[in-house]
C-alpha cells in the first residue's frame, strides 16, 4: 500500500467514523431544548410549583420551609435568559435567605414570606441558600436556580 | 455540613448539551485520524529551539531589580494571605485568603504560565525567602555554606505529586477546606516544610523537583513560547518545552494527580457519585465514624479513585504501546510519553474552571480593598460586585469544547513527535501511536462526559 493510498484510507475511515457518530449520537439541537421548561419531580409534590408557559409570563416558584427543612426537598427553578423570575419562600420561623449570583438577600418570617423578583440575565446554576440553616450547621440549600440561554 | 465539590461554588456552569457533546467528540475523532495520517513525518519538537527577544527587552525582564520586585510582591502576598486567613472574617467569600489561594493563585497562574512562561518562579515566595536566607548566611559567616545534601534520585518529582495531592485534598475533601483559617495554617505548615527541605537539599534543587507549586506551574509553562534562559527572556516553539521535560520518578504520578483531581471534582456533581456516596458514607458511619469524618473519608476515597483511574488508564496505553515491539520496557515508555499528558491536564483545568476564574476572580477587586472582610476600603473598590453576566452559557460551552479539543490535539502532536524520534522504524512508531491515540481519546471523552449533560 503506498503512502497516498494509506492517507486516503484513513481519511475515508475518518469520514465514516464522523458520519457514524453523528447518526448514532442521540438527539439534535431541537431535541435538547424541549425538556428545559419542565419542572423536576423532586420539588413538585404539591408544595412547590414552577411554571414557565410563555416567554412573557414570569417564572413563579413557591417554596415552604417547615422546621428548618424545605418541604419536598430543595427544588430546581428553571428559567430562560431574560425571563422574570418570582420566588416566594414562606417559613414557620425567621429565615435569612441569600440568592447567590443575583446577590439578593431577603428574610422570611412567619406569615410574611420572602419574595425574590428579578430578571434572569446571568446564565448558569445559582444557589438560593439559607444563612439561618448554615449557621445552625444544616444543609443551607433552599433551591437551585437554573438560567438557560434563550 | 455540605460539600458541593468546590468550596467557592455559588455558581456553576450549565452542562454542555448532548448535541454539542456529540459534535465535539466527533471533532476529536477527525482530528485524531488526520493527525495520524502522516502529516507530520519528521520529529520537529525534540531539539530545543530558543532565541532571545530582540534588543535589550529580554535582559531587562530578567534583570536583578525586576527579580527583586517580583520576589517582594510574592512574599507580601503570602504574608497577606496568612494574615487575612488568621485575623480576618471566617466567611469564605469575604476573606482574601480563600479567593486568592483557590482562584487567583491556583487557577489564575495556569493561563499566565501557558501564555508567558514560568512566571511563578520569579514570584515564588519560598524560593525568594530561601535565597535571601542563604545570601544573608553567606554574608554573616563570610565563607561558603556547607554543600546541601544530594537530592536522592529515586525521590524525583514524588514530593511535588504528594504536595498537589494534599492541596486537592484540602480543596475537594476537607469539610473546612474553604475556611480562611484552615488555609492560613496549611500555608504556614507548607512554608515550614519547604524551608526545611530547601535547607537540606538546596534552594534551586528543591524548587525544581520538590516544591509542588513550582513543579506544577513549570509543567504548564513548558507549553508557552516564552522561556528565560541564562538571565535572558527569549522565544521558543510553542510546546517545545515539554519534550525537554526530564522524566524523573514520580512524574507520571504527578500528572495523574493533576488530571485525577479535576476529574473527581467534575464527577462529584454527577448522578452516579451522588447516588453511591451517601451509601459509602453511611457504611463508615455505621462503623463508628462521625458523619463529618465518614463523608470526608468517602470523598478521599473518591479522589484516590480518580487518580488511580487516570494512572491505570495511562498504564494500559503504555502496555499496549509496548506490545507492538521495539524492545522498550513499560517503565521507559511511560516516561517517554508522560509529557504529552500535560496539555490534557491543561484542557481539564481550563474547561472545568475557566468560568470560576472569570467570575469568582472578580472578587479580588473588592477583597483588595477589604482583605480581612471587616469593612475597610483601601482602594475605594470594596463595594464592587461580581458581574455574572460576563459570559453566557452558550459561549461557555464553546470555550469548554474548544479547550478540550485543543488539549487533545496538542497531546497527540507531542506523542506522535516523540514516537517518531523514539522508534527507528516509522511503522512501529505509527503502530505504537494507535495505543496512545486510544489513551488520548479516552481522556478527552472522559473530560467531555464530565462537562456534559449526560447523567447529571
Amino acid at each position: 500500500m503506498t503512502r497516498s493510498q494509506r492517507i486516503g484510507l484513513i481519511v475515508a475511515a475518518a469520514i465514516v467514523a464522523v458520519v457514524g457518530f453523528v447518526v448514532v449520537s442521540p438527539g439534535g439541537k431541537d431535541g435538547s431544548g424541549n425538556s428545559a421548561l419542565t419542572t423536576p419531580s423532586a420539588g413538585a409534590e404539591g408544595q412547590t410549583k414552577t411554571e414557565a408557559p410563555a416567554p412573557s409570563a414570569p417564572v413563579v416558584a413557591r417554596i415552604q420551609i417547615r422546621g428548618g427543612e424545605v418541604a419536598g426537598g430543595p427544588p430546581e427553578v428553571t428559567a430562560k435568559h431574560g425571563d422574570t423570575v418570582v420566588i416566594v419562600v414562606s417559613a414557620d420561623a425567621p429565615n435569612e435567605l441569600h440568592l447567590h449570583g443575583y446577590e439578593v438577600e431577603q428574610t422570611a418570617k412567619p406569615g410574611q414570606p420572602a419574595r425574590f423578583e428579578f430578571k434572569a440575565n446571568a446564565e448558569g446554576e445559582f444557589e438560593l441558600e439559607s444563612h439561618t440553616a448554615e449557621h445552625a450547621g444544616l444543609d443551607p440549600l433552599v433551591a437551585t436556580l437554573i438560567v438557560e440561554p434563550r | 455540613m455540605f460539600l458541593i465539590g468546590h468550596g467557592l461554588s455559588v455558581r456553576s456552569d450549565l452542562p454542555i448539551p448532548e448535541w454539542l457533546f456529540g459534535w465535539a467528540a466527533a471533532m476529536v475523532l477527525v482530528v485524531s485520524f488526520v493527525a495520524l495520517a502522516a502529516l507530520w513525518p519528521e520529529p520537529r519538537l525534540q531539539a530545543p529551539s530558543w532565541r532571545p527577544l530582540p534588543g535589550e527587552i529580554g535582559r531587562v525582564l530578567a534583570s536583578r531589580p525586576v527579580e527583586i520586585l517580583c520576589g517582594a510582591i510574592g512574599v507580601f502576598l503570602l504574608a497577606l494571605t496568612i494574615y487575612a486567613g488568621l485575623e480576618g472574617t471566617q466567611s469564605t467569600t469575604a476573606n482574601f485568603a480563600p479567593i486568592f489561594i483557590y482562584v487567583i493563585f491556583w487557577l489564575g497562574l495556569v493561563p499566565v504560565s501557558v501564555l508567558f512562561g514560568d512566571v511563578f518562579r520569579a514570584f515564588n515566595p519560598w524560593r525568594v525567602i530561601g535565597r535571601a536566607v542563604a545570601w544573608m548566611a553567606r554574608a554573616v559567616s563570610r565563607e561558603e555554606l556547607p554543600a546541601p545534601l544530594e537530592y536522592p534520585a529515586w525521590l524525583g518529582r514524588w514530593p511535588a505529586a504528594a504536595g498537589i495531592f494534599c492541596f486537592a485534598t484540602i480543596e475537594l475533601v476537607a469539610s473546612n477546606g474553604d475556611k480562611p483559617e484552615t488555609l492560613a495554617i496549611a500555608a504556614l505548615v507548607y512554608s515550614a516544610l519547604s524551608f526545611v527541605a530547601m535547607a537540606l537539599y538546596g534552594v534551586e534543587r528543591w524548587i525544581e523537583r520538590g516544591e509542588a507549586f513550582s513543579v506544577y506551574f513549570n509543567l504548564f509553562s513548558r507549553i508557552s513560547p516564552i522561556q528565560t534562559r541564562d538571565g535572558e527572556v527569549g522565544l521558543r516553539r510553542p510546546l517545545s518545552g515539554l519534550p525537554q521535560l526530564e522524566p524523573l520518578p514520580g512524574t507520571v504520578a504527578l500528572v495523574a494527580v493533576m488530571i485525577g483531581a479535576v476529574s473527581f471534582d467534575g464527577f462529584t456533581s454527577k448522578r452516579p457519585w451522588n447516588s453511591i456516596s451517601p451509601d459509602i458514607a453511611q457504611f463508615f458511619q455505621d462503623r463508628g465514624l462521625s458523619p463529618e469524618y465518614a463523608l470526608e473519608l468517602t470523598f478521599l476515597l473518591g479522589l484516590i479513585g480518580g487518580v488511580l483511574l487516570v494512572a491505570g488508564f495511562y498504564r494500559l496505553g503504555v502496555l499496549g504501546a509496548k506490545s507492538v515491539g521495539g524492545g522498550f520496557s513499560a517503565r521507559r515508555l511511560a516516561h517517554e510519553f508522560v509529557h504529552a499528558l500535560v496539555p490534557i491536564a491543561l484542557a481539564y483545568v481550563a474547561a472545568h474552571y475557566f468560568t470560576l476564574l472569570l467570575f469568582q476572580g472578580q472578587g479580588i477587586v473588592y477583597l483588595a480593598s477589604d482583605p480581612l472582610g471587616e469593612g475597610s476600603d483601601i482602594f475605594g473598590t470594596a463595594d464592587t460586585e461580581i458581574d455574572y453576566t460576563l459570559i453566557g452559557a452558550d459561549a461557555t460551552w464553546y470555550w469548554q469544547v474548544g479547550f478540550v479539543v485543543a488539549g487533545h490535539v496538542a497531546a497527540l502532536i507531542l506523542a506522535h513527535d516523540r514516537a517518531l524520534a523514539l522508534y527507528n522504524d516509522p511503522k512501529l512508531a505509527v503502530r505504537s501511536q494507535y495505543w496512545m491515540l486510544a489513551v488520548m481519546v479516552g481522556f478527552t471523552s472522559l473530560a467531555l462526559w464530565l462537562l456534559s449533560s449526560a447523567s447529571v
